[in-house]
């Protein structure tokens, strides 16, 4: 296996509706942000990856629509759909093409648009069992609910802990300017915001957003010629847990979370996380799943992530700072989200995340779930080769 | 794998189950003994989103490693032999296709983009009709060439048990099959069904371990073209030419009509298999009509291509390029039965998917 660099990452600003721009285009915007942040030409890419989730941009396979717009006629072209972690798991195609052997540059690239579509929410249900579970309304937000009060009751977290998790999102939004949701608010105001599903309210929960992202992998050789400045590959993984969501043992703990995380702390050589790794964008669409991703990569104890938030230890100056982008809680293009957690770790161990860079970051994760809690992807990067 | 059917017996993470536990069997594996699944289906045509959160689960993966290829099985074949090459040990890929809970020809149509195609109806019959009658313009290929193609496939998929069932045709039932898009009759078109097929793959000294007599990737490429019909020229197939070339290319092989013994192409229509021929190098550019024609890829000629039936006898969407792969593995371990080629030792498998062939992937396989 080869060791891997990102050489260069793009990703447009999101909004709720890009009327102004087809599929095409906005993946062809994506591709010329990241070939203009790598000082390439499209010419230099040896194969490319495209993720998206179908159904939500009411296109089968945008991805055969999309191909001049990502500049990939006559290459090699992969498609990944894998739910929300498509992002990631489509990062992580890319990375296995340039660690093989078979690319010596591969790009990843995703384009989500979620706003001409039917209301996002609708459409998730459709990932449902059909007989027992549609007709319910299942889907995402039940999700971030039941996780919410099964963590409510068991170790005691509060709806000013999640409030707090909200506020803190916010404000980093406010620094990046790619961002969709950017606005001002205090606890009080998430805390009185309209209740979307208990014990879940409105700013707690994400938006739906239009936009692409590209990241560019190559070779240790490649990067070498290619890139002052490359951050490093240091371990990724994959997991999928069975379908019923009623076979989890307990829905307060995110276990398949745990495991993947053991195994990519494992590859990337991390013994302590909480030390060693200084920013982690987290994929956490609802408030109630950071508090469930910290415990459950072992950031913090079961049960310490809501009092350790209250202390600020996870804010922009605190011990490690999570989602310093504002996260997904501020801008969710559903299939292209995990691909943006990726580009945002990126700029941090490269010093380039402006005005949300956390001072001497090193060592980022990129975090992504998906499905009805069955999906998670993850990826290290490090200023430094490991 | 599982038989391949008209679909509506069994749920699609049912048949994923099903393929995977005799993928398993076959190998003499435990579940347990797989690093990771590599999927591939299409979302829509199962009518649900994030179908990999049933299939690759029940096809073995939980709580292990995962990729789904929301394209033919063909591409998880790459993406899983990339993996592989960068670590991952023993995998399942896995294809699942259903055709049969959705409305097929509605489903292709939504690949095209809103604005300006999707309006003019069209759908993958119909670019599939617009490639073949552009290639007639240009070689002179006939309708009763495209009928020897139907009639070759229906036989072989009649003798295949691993195909749908489905009976051999004559040439006047060919020519009275109903007109689907001119000059595509019904018959020229693949047969939608319901089919799961996996694969073990597995690195070199794992394979060995694991299989008697492991079948071994070759060769690999993959390209698509550009999406916009009227951007490419129709009468070739330009992406499978090209993943071809990168196939060869890896496997060394200068003469593929010499030194590849077993072809399994999965035809989009009757038209396309002629004009596969030519993108695939057995024969120039405007030959492919003469090929059919002079009996060469039947069972018994010097070239069999599709000596399973191919997508004109079953074409369980997404997984019909990885069931090509599977017969071609059957073809090489001699396990083919009534369609075995006599001493294969190498073979080539193709897929294409999108409207008109757009991408497409091929890979050669040999046995020790």
């Amino acid at each position: 296996m080869r060791r891997v660099a990102i050489i260069g990452v793009g990703q447009t600003k999101f909004r709720t509706r890009r009327d102004d721009a087809t599929h095409e285009e906005l993946t062809f915007e994506g591709v010329s942000r990241a070939l203009e942040d790598a000082a390439l030409s499209i010419s230099q890419i040896d194969s490319f990856v495209y993720g998206t989730m179908d159904p939500f941009d009411g296109v089968n396979s945008p991805d055969k629509w999309c191909v001049g717009g990502a500049g990939a006629i006559g290459k090699p072209y992969i498609k990944i759909s894998t739910g929300g972690t498509t992002g990631l798991t489509t990062g992580i195609a890319a990375y296995h093409q340039v660690a093989s052997g078979a690319f010596d540059v591969s790009m990843a690239v995703c384009t989500q648009r979620v706003g001409v579509g039917d209301d996002a929410q609708s459409i998730l249900n459709t990932c449902v069992c059909p007989i027992y579970e549609r007709d319910a309304g299942a889907g995402a937000i039940t999700i971030g609910a039941h996780q919410a009060s099964r963590h409510m009751f068991k170790y005691g977290s509060t709806d000013y802990q999640r409030a707090l998790v909200s506020v803190d999102a916010h404000k980093n939004a406010l620094n990046n300017p790619f961002a969709h949701i950017q606005v001002d608010i205090n606890p009080e105001d998430v805390m009185n915001s309209r209740m979307i599903e208990w014990p879940l309210r409105l700013l707690e929960c994400c938006p739906r957003s239009d936009g692409a992202c590209a990241v560019i992998f190559a070779s240790e050789e490649m990067a070498k010629k290619l890139c002052p400045n490359p951050a490093w590959v240091w371990g990724e993984a994959s997991i999928i847990d069975s379908y019923w969501w009623g076979e989890r043992p307990d829905l307060a703990d995110w276990d398949t979370l745990s495991l993947a995380g053991r195994r990519l702390f494992k590859m990337a050589g991390i013994g302590n996380p909480l030390k060693e790794i200084d920013v982690a964008e987290l994929y956490a669409p609802f408030t109630s799943q950071i508090l469930l991703e910290l415990e459950a990569l072992g950031f913090c104890g079961k049960g310490e992530a809501g009092p350790l938030i209250e202390k600020g230890v996870f804010k922009m100056d605190g011990e490690m700072a999570v989602t310093p982008s504002g996260g997904v809680l501020c801008t969710n293009p559903i299939g292209a989200t995990g691909l943006v957690r990726l580009t945002e770790a990126v700029l941090q161990v490269t010093g380039k995340a402006d005005k949300r860079q956390v001072p001497g970051a090193e060592v980022a994760l990129a975090h992504a779930w998906g499905g009805t809690m069955q999906l998670h992807a993850l990826m290290i990067v490090g200023k430094h080769k490991r | 794998m599982t038989p391949i059917s008209s679909g509506k017996k069994e749920v699609f993470y049912d048949a994923s189950f099903e393929a995977a536990r005799r993928t398993l069997a076959d190998a003499r594996l435990e579940q347990g003994a797989l690093d990771q699944v590599v999927a591939a289906g299409y979302d829509i045509a199962c009518g649900r989103t994030i179908t990999n959160m049933y299939t690759t689960p029940a096809a073995g993966g939980y709580i292990k490693d995962e990729t789904r290829i929301s394209d033919d099985g063909m591409f998880a074949l790459a993406q899983a032999w990339m993996r592989i090459g960068a670590g991952f040990g023993p995998t399942m890929c896995l294809a699942y296709g259903i055709s049969s809970e959705a409305p097929m020809p509605l489903i292709s149509s939504l690949m095209f983009e809103p604005l300006f195609h999707r309006p003019f109806g069209l759908y993958a019959g119909m670019a599939a009709a617009i490639q073949a009658s552009a290639y007639c313009a240009e070689s002179k290929a006939k309708p009763e060439d495209a009928a020897l193609v139907v009639m070759k496939n229906l036989k072989q998929g009649s003798r295949n048990p691993r195909s749908r069932k489905v009976k051999p045709v004559t040439e006047k039932q060919v020519e009275k099959s109903p007109m689907a898009a001119w000059p595509l009759r019904e018959l020229d078109l693949p047969n939608y069904s319901d089919g799961t097929v996996g694969l073990i793959m597995a690195p070199e000294h794992e394979a060995k371990r694991i299989s008697s007599c492991p079948i071994w990737i070759e060769g690999i490429g993959w390209s698509i073209d550009s999406y916009y019909l009227g951007e490419r020229n129709l009468a070739e197939l330009k992406s499978l030419s090209e993943a071809a070339r990168r196939a060869y290319l890896m496997a060394g092989i200068k003469d593929p009509a010499k030194e590849i013994q077993v072809f399994e192409v999965a035809e989009q229509s009757s038209y396309y298999e002629i004009m596969a021929y030519e993108a695939l190098g057995l024969i120039a550019p405007g030959g492919g009509a003469k090929l059919i024609r002079s009996g060469a890829t039947e069972l018994s000629g010097r070239i069999p291509v599709n000596p399973s039936g191919g997508a004109i006898s079953a074409d369980p969407v997404a997984a019909t390029g990885l069931f090509r792969v599977a017969e071609a593995v059957l073809q090489l371990q001699g396990r083919a039965g009534k369609v075995q080629v006599p001493g294969a030792k190498r073979a080539l498998a193709s897929v294409s998917s999108g409207p008109a062939g757009q991408a497409s992937c091929v890979v050669v396989l040999r046995r020790d």
